[in-house]
């Protein structure tokens, strides 16, 4: 089965919206699979441009995200690349979410919800660069 | 995201609109303060017209929820969309803050 090909460079979390956009419609993804990557990839991609900016970084060396969408039949695969700081999304503490509301923290769900929306995420530091692979079997 | 704000009786309904996401998450909680420091601590959230929602809509209802119950008021949850739903439940959310299927449930459920 031939694969269907795309890719984006973000600037900024908003370049993230417009890219789904356009893609949706081409790969022809149900709302809630539309809903489910785009969680999956602004908690990532809001991480990176919030907590990536290292001392190396600045005007002439900003962060970027480069996104690679491969679809195969039912399965998508999407590469994200980015030259923050280093940064294992997969290795993040799981949140209590037992606590009442008083005692909840603000914050830490972000990347628990990227797993939940993605059937796996893996992740690798190569070079100056965070590298990670979701993949997803969409309805 | 646009965000409405309608009064019945006591409570105060937020009817919201469009994405809650990292760039639009910030409108509703500065509409959610505004209300809270005005007094109006019986908050209903209508998600009915919100397709969509990140972590960062969750935080800004968990903090409006803090403000308003440290206050002695409550922010309930009326009709939200299915996946909406589903991210609430995924962050047990659902256990700490009271959802209803349509908005009017939600308001009445504040009794009179």
């Amino acid at each position: 089965m031939p694969a269907d090909n795309h890719t984006a460079v973000l600037l900024c979390p908003a370049d993230l919206v417009t890219f789904l956009d356009q893609l949706t419609p081409c790969l022809g993804w149900s709302g809630t699979a539309r809903f489910q990557i785009e969680l999956a990839l602004e908690e990532l991609v809001v991480n990176t441009f919030m907590h990536g900016q290292t001392s190396q970084h600045g005007p002439h060396n900003p962060i970027v995200v480069r996104l690679a969408v491969q679809q195969t039949g039912q399965q998508v695969d999407i590469t994200i690349i980015d030259n923050g700081g280093a940064f294992d999304p997969t290795a993040f503490p799981e949140p209590d979410l037992t606590f009442s509301a008083e005692d909840r923290p603000i914050g830490g769900l972000g990347l628990f919800l990227t797993s939940k929306m993605m059937d796996e995420v893996h992740y690798q530091r190569r070079g100056v660069c965070n590298h990670v692979v979701l993949r997803k079997r969409i309805a | 995201m646009q965000v409405n704000v309608a009064q019945h009786e006591a409570i105060t309904i937020l009817t919201a609109e469009g994405s809650l996401d990292s760039q639009s998450a910030d409108n509703l909680m500065s509409v959610l303060d505004a209300q809270i420091q005005a007094g109006n601590i019986r908050l209903v959230v209508d998600l009915k017209a919100v397709h969509y929602t990140s972590s960062a809509g969750l935080r800004s209802l968990l903090m409006a929820l803090k403000s308003a119950r440290r206050l002695g008021g409550d922010l309930r949850i009326g009709a939200a969309q299915p996946n909406v739903m589903e991210v609430l439940s995924l962050a047990g959310f659902t256990s700490i803050i009271k959802t209803f299927d349509n908005v009017a449930a939600a308001v009445a459920s504040y009794g009179s």
